[in-house]
């Protein structure tokens, strides 16, 4: 889908983490952000959310983040979704690898609530979707 | 909105996270002496405090979960069971943790 960017799919296991980035990506940029607290909630919601970028969180309990960017590949529907992971290893080497399995670009926690907006809209845009 | 009444907001949401770290703490003390053998359910409580810390600005809290996390981290991995000696250093972090979450460290 491209365009300018207005949903986010937003999966995260931490409730703190989740609310903060839920509600800075809202109220800052007014983009429509759906939360999902595990891998299995956001696989079962995406086709019918239809975001335009996903945000995950890197280590979640049973489906972690490289565990649902594998299955939205295998989808047609979502198997081009850009996806960013959010993690708080965000060393040289883990960028690397996350960016190997296909994510399009890797935000470190802690992150910065006030430009997190301004982050992603930065990645969506060399993503050549916007 | 703009970015000052966000800056309210996230203030709202601080106060929020600082008042709920003891139960997270309980939480984490729970997860150590009531189930000893789940510890990666206590890996992902120290990780996830670690994070959320950071973020929402409690820096010295932050570093105590991450310390706690990287002890237990090797013990998790291996699935060795640790000594005596290694429970009272775990347990010497998780003390610290909880002292520095009590004085409100940032």
């Amino acid at each position: 889908m491209k365009g300018e960017l207005k949903k986010i799919l937003l999966v995260e296991d931490d409730p703190d983490i989740r609310v903060i980035v839920k509600s800075a990506l809202e109220m800052l940029a007014g983009f429509e952000v759906r939360a999902c607290s595990s891998g299995a909630e956001a696989l079962s919601t995406v086709e019918e959310f239809a975001p335009q970028l996903a945000l995950l969180d890197v280590m979640m309990p049973e489906i972690d983040g490289p565990g649902v960017l594998a299955r939205l590949r295998e989808r047609p529907a979502t198997a081009a979704l850009p996806v960013i992971f959010l993690t708080a290893k965000a060393t040289p080497q883990e960028s690397e690898r996350l960016r190997a399995l296909g994510a399009f670009g890797v935000l470190s926690k802690p992150f910065d609530p006030l430009t997190l907006h301004e982050q992603l809209r930065t990645i969506w845009e060399k993503t050549g979707n916007g | 909105m703009d970015a000052d009444e966000f800056k309210r907001q996230l203030e709202a949401l601080n106060a929020e996270y600082r008042a709920g770290l003891p139960a997270k703490l309980a939480e984490i003390d729970a997860l150590w002496t009531e189930s000893p053998g789940d510890g990666a359910a206590l890996l992902r409580a120290l990780h996830s405090m670690a994070g959320s810390a950071r973020t929402f600005g409690v820096k010295g809290v932050s570093e105590a979960a991450a310390a706690a996390e990287h002890y237990l981290a090797p013990f998790c991995e291996s699935g060795t069971e640790p000594k005596a000696a290694q429970r009272n250093e775990f347990e010497r972090l998780l003390q610290e943790l909880r002292r520095v979450a009590a004085g409100g460290s940032s």
